[in-house]
């Protein structure tokens, strides 16, 4: 086989048509690998006002939201790999009612979540601070002092206020006493 | 460095995993090929030593169960036209048997060789080891394959 005849292969076995579009099979293979137990974390992206968010979601729950800008999809998923589990795929199916309530949420039809939430990336002071925050009503507001005090840490108003405020979560309803974020 | 997230290794592996399955089982059987490895490469990739090469390894995954689907297709009964002129071990019992990749003539072992010699550009030396052979046997499986297609193509 001389050059010319290995070129033309190689070309024609580099454009092998499968007939088969990722969709398609990822979509059977994230079903079966949840049959199989294979499937520790399931994820999606859901255009928001915002940009694109990221949502993620293990056996538990939903274990991270994230908003995304270019480049940033590698780097939440990394963390999920090393701090969960490297058993990760796209499988929007499996997050159906996560990415609904969540579009219903931005287009203001919805108020209130009701999927289950996993707080296991969280450590354990930053999970009551949530649990705390994820207790204050739509449309209203409170304070890191108050947060701190209703979770027994009453001095720990800078800590709750760096939990609300940092590069992945934004809590708006958490203010400091002026009535600003930090 | 730590294991990728499996999406990433698949975004990066799967579309050339699928196409050596294609070559090397043909377009009927390479999607359960395929998905069949990528759940034993699930199965097995958080127990992965991290620095693995991970493209190798999948396509050791993916020989094996082509390797499967040719015995599960012997298995299967050949329909009476066919009798006279059995499917060349493992390949699509259908008279377009031969249309789907220029390789397809070969027999199985020579397809992977020559699949992982000219479309993945890999050294003898691995090619022998995801065949699970000998270097000296993995350099003869491509180029008696090699060979065939040139004598096919004049």
């Amino acid at each position: 086989m001389n050059d010319q005849e290995h070129t033309v292969l190689a070309t024609q076995l580099k454009e092998l048509d499968t007939g088969l579009a990722s969709s398609a099979w990822g979509r059977r293979l994230a079903e079966r690998a949840a049959e199989e137990g294979l499937l520790d974390v399931a994820y999606a992206t859901v255009p928001s006002p915002l940009g694109e968010l990221l949502v993620a979601r293990g056996e538990q729950g939903l274990v991270r939201l994230a908003y995304l800008e270019d480049g940033d999809r590698d780097t939440v998923l990394t963390d999920l790999a090393a701090r969960l589990s490297p058993r990760i795929l796209e499988a929007p199916a499996r997050l159906d009612e996560e990415r609904r309530q969540l579009t219903d949420y931005f287009e203001r039809r919805r108020r209130e979540f009701d999927v289950p939430v996993d707080l296991a990336l969280a450590g354990a002071f930053a999970a009551r601070v949530l649990a705390r925050t994820a207790a204050i009503p739509f449309g209203h507001v409170s304070t890191y002092r108050e947060v701190a005090a209703d979770i027994g840490h009453a001095r720990a108003a800078r800590a709750v206020a760096e939990e609300c405020f940092d590069s992945d979560k934004v809590l708006r309803r958490v203010l400091g006493q002026l009535g600003v974020s930090p | 460095m730590a294991l990728p997230p499996f999406q990433t290794f698949l975004d990066r592996h799967a579309a050339e995993l699928l196409r050596f399955l294609t070559a090397v089982v043909g377009p009927d059987d390479a999607e359960d090929c395929f998905q069949e490895t990528c759940l034993a490469a699930l199965r097995a990739y958080p127990d992965l030593p991290s620095e693995s090469n991970l493209r190798a390894w999948a396509f050791t995954i993916a020989r094996r169960k082509a390797i499967d689907a040719g015995r599960a297709r012997a298995r299967r009964p050949v329909p009476v036209a066919d009798a006279n002129h059995p499917p060349i071990d493992g390949a699509p019992a259908s008279d377009h048997s031969s249309a789907w990749t220029p390789i397809a003539a070969l027999p199985p072992k020579q397809r992977a060789a020559v699949f992982l010699r000219v479309a993945v550009e890999l050294p003898h030396r691995e090619v022998a080891r995801i065949l699970d052979c000998s270097e000296e046997a993995a350099r003869r499986s491509a180029h008696e394959g090699l060979r065939r297609l040139r004598k096919e193509m004049t």
